[in-house]
């Protein structure tokens, strides 16, 4: 152990963290040493293992757009809870500090003291004498915090010369500090405070137009002043009452159950009750009831009457229809008469052209056998005889007995059959009448039953029915008229009470209303006042915390920019020599970083200069190729880390050569050397010109060489050499 | 404590009444221990009252 008392790194050991998804250990013994191998094989673990271990989290910066949790676990194996073991030695004394993600346990051993959460991070804080951002700034130098001097954009490089500076934190709570929001928010409580008191005094002077307007409608309507009160309404409301049961009760309607309003939400409800109550009593007042009754009968007895005109007229109709039927047949003795008569003729002529035709047969017989005799006498006087004058007149007398009579008797005989048809047709016609007749008297007899039970006799006679219908329906005409009048008594009432309960609800209830209304919106006041006193003083508050935020803020800025050139300042004679022997440009022998406060930030000014003449200074970004910038970054941060105290003997380094040309990185590696006479100094690199150059200058004589062959899930470490 | 939080919390000091502001700066400073700058945000929009949250 070297004799300054300081910490010095004896061991790194690691469980399922990053690229080991077993378990590793590294033991440097509190010396230097070199891991070295390929990108990807677990270097960089090891460093951002040693920081986990010691503090639990990284820098901004270390974890772009990435979970912590994601982050952690191991690349090549299944997540599992991580757990890292780092162990310090010291002039007899051994510091192990040890982080089991699993257990979500922080444990410090010092001797046989073991100290575990906050008390083991006080513990760790106070034995190291470092904090997080004063490791990172002075002891371990990440790969990433280098890279960002390279980027294009201000604001980015600014941010990597604030992580280099291990004041990235100042920033990152300067952004994160945001006054606006509590601002805003106390303007919003005012607003809504002042909104919600607008609101209620709009509401004020609506109510307060609307109870005028009530109390002139009330006025209007014949109120008096000493009648705007609920006693006197309510008073109102019970002769209202009174009036409905007694006009039931006089127009024999059902009882009402009416009752008057014991409260101004039951009022509202009131007239819609006495408008349902005295519509019961329309419908069921007993004239209006008998007015539908007589309607009914009324009606009744006009169809009776016109149906009983119509029956009259039709038996009238078909009695003069048989009278003049039958007086067709009186010349012939009558219906039955003629059609015998007819019958008889059609049967006579019938015979006739029988004769006729048996005569004519005769005549061609005895032509027939006059043309085969042989005598030429009469066989009765023996006479000759004309045969052929004879023959002529038999013939003639057939032809004209053909032509004539038998012609004119088949005429004759036509037209008597059409005569006979036509007389049947009249005899059924008038059979109908008859029949038709008939119908008619059975239902006028009918309703002339119908009639006397409507008149409430037993019997009436025939001529008495048109008059009796007559005379009750003159009777029930002047009924209606007189329950008609009824009626509209009491549609006057109801209309007269409706009225009132109308008058009522539209004035004064209307005022009752609007005053119940406006002592509730007084209430309201007092509650409104309250809210009002509660939202100022919210409001006040966020002021308050804004104005602390802001403070803060500013405080944040200054203590930025103090410590940022504090310890520019400090580093700054290390950093040129170190520039200067790293770079060695060949004009641009200088450089230096100055901060400038602004209203919101820290602005760097990262210059190089000729020999430190400000005169010659130029934007070291425009002047510098990457590599001499990761050159000066690497010297800024030894420079920053010599300049500290704190109670590590240990520089961990991270890939010091990127972008660096060859003898930039001879330079480097004489640097590490050098220095790894005096402190203990571990760099991780996969640049093999930087190994040989380190080897060639002597870095493995009194450091472990660690090789990192392979890796395949876990990394395969070769210790090449081991001098202590 | 880190050099920053106490920078910080010197200048408060060095102003008048500034109790509120300091203690309100050390919850600041441990929730960024804890949580980092996520956890301040958290913080500090756990301290905004909104008007939208009157009853």
């Amino acid at each position: 152990m070297k004799p300054d008392g300081k910490w010095r790194l004896d061991s790194i050991s690691i469980r399922s963290f990053r690229g080991v998804a077993g378990q590793q250990s590294l033991s440097f013994g509190g010396g230097s040493a070199l891991l070295y191998g390929n990108n990807g094989v677990g270097k960089s673990t090891m460093a951002l293992a040693l920081q986990w271990t010691l503090f639990g989290r990284f820098p901004s910066g270390v974890l772009p757009n990435v979970g912590f949790k994601g982050f952690l676990g191991p690349v090549g194996g299944s997540k599992g809870a991580s757990c890292g073991e780092v162990v310090f030695r010291r002039a007899g004394q051994t510091l192990t500090i040890r982080r089991d993600e699993r257990a979500g346990k922080f444990l410090v051993k010092i001797g046989t003291k073991v100290f575990e959460g906050e008390e083991a991070e006080c513990e760790r804080d106070t034995l190291l004498g470092v904090d997080m951002d004063a490791f990172v700034r002075t002891v371990l130098l990440h790969q990433s915090r280098v890279r960002g001097l390279l980027l294009d954009e201000v604001k980015d490089r600014n941010h990597a010369i604030d992580m280099l500076l291990g004041v990235d934190a100042a920033q990152d709570l300067h952004d994160v500090l945001k006054v606006k929001a509590f601002l805003d928010a106390a303007d919003g409580w005012r607003a809504a405070a002042e909104s919600e008191q607008r609101r209620h005094d709009a509401q004020g002077e609506l109510l307060k137009r609307q109870h005028e307007s009530a109390v002139a409608q009330a006025r209007e309507s014949g109120f008096l002043n000493k009648d705007l009160n609920w006693s006197a309404l309510r008073a109102h409301y019970e002769k209202l009452v009174a009036d409905v049961h007694v006009l039931a009760s006089r127009h024999e309607a059902p009882l009402s159950t009416l009752v008057a309003p014991a409260s101004s939400i039951e009022a509202q409800r009131f007239a819609t009750k006495v408008s349902k109550e005295l519509n019961q009593i329309r419908s069921k007042a007993q004239s209006q009831v008998l007015l539908v009754q007589e309607g009914r009968r009324a009606e009744e007895i006009r169809s009776l009457l016109a149906e009983w005109d119509q029956r009259l007229n039709d038996r009238d109709e078909a009695g003069k229809l048989i009278v003049a039927g039958k007086a067709e047949f009186a010349t012939l003795g009558g219906p039955e008469r003629a059609l015998e008569e007819a019958d008889v003729k059609v049967e006579r002529q019938e015979q006739l052209l029988t004769d006729l035709g048996q005569m004519h047969k005769l005549l061609t017989d005895a032509r027939s056998a006059l043309a085969v005799q042989r005598e030429k006498t009469c066989p009765v006087c023996a006479q000759p005889v004309d045969v052929s004058r004879l023959d002529k007149d038999l013939e003639s007398r057939i032809r004209s007995l053909s032509s004539g009579e038998v012609a004119e008797g088949r005429r004759l005989l036509a037209t008597l059959k059409e005569n006979r048809i036509s007389l049947k047709a009249k005899l059924e016609k008038l059979a109908d009448q008859e029949e038709h007749l008939r119908l008619a008297q059975n239902q006028m007899v009918k309703l002339r039953g119908q009639v006397a039970t409507l008149i409430g006799v037993n019997t009436i006679s025939e001529s008495k029915v048109r008059q009796r219908l007559l005379e009750n329906a003159r009777r029930s005409s002047e009924r209606c008229e007189s329950l008609e009048k009824s009626v509209g008594f009491l549609a006057d009432e109801i209309e007269g009470i409706a009225s009132r309960a109308a008058e009522l609800d539209g004035s004064l209830l209307a005022v009752i209303l609007k005053r119940e209304e406006m002592s509730r919106h007084a209430r309201e006041e007092e509650s409104i006042k309250r809210d009002h006193a509660a939202s100022e003083k919210t409001a006040t508050a966020m002021e308050g915390l804004g104005a602390r935020v802001e403070r803060i803020r500013l405080a944040l800025l200054d203590a930025k920019e103090e410590l940022a050139s504090g310890r520019l300042k400090r580093a700054r004679p290390r950093s040129l020599e170190l520039y200067e022997r790293l770079v060695r440009h060949p004009k641009f022998s200088s450089f230096d970083i100055t901060t400038t406060a602004r209203a919101k930030k820290v602005d760097y000014n990262f210059e190089v200069s000729v020999d430190g003449n400000r005169s010659t200074a130029r934007e070291a970004k425009l002047v510098l190729s990457d590599g001499q910038i990761t050159a000066t970054a690497v010297g800024i941060f030894v420079g920053l880390a010599e300049s500290a105290a704190h109670d590590l003997d240990l520089l961990f380094i991270d890939d010091p050569t990127q972008n660096l040309d060859l003898p930039c990185k001879e330079a480097m590696a004489k640097l590490m050397v050098e220095m790894a006479g005096r402190k203990q100094i571990v760099v991780s690199t996969h640049d093999e010109d930087f190994v040989s150059y380190l080897r060639e200058h002597g870095f493995d004589k009194n450091a472990l060489m660690f090789h990192i062959e392979s890796w395949n899930g876990d990394p395969k470490i070769v210790s090449e050499s081991k001098v202590f | 404590m880190s050099e920053l939080s106490e920078a910080v919390e010197t200048r408060l000091l060095a102003e008048k009444d500034q109790g509120e502001t300091v203690t309100l700066w050390r919850r600041v400073w441990a929730c960024y221990e804890q949580g980092g700058a996520e956890a301040v945000e958290e913080l500090m929009g756990s301290l905004l009252v909104l008007p939208e949250e009157r009853a």
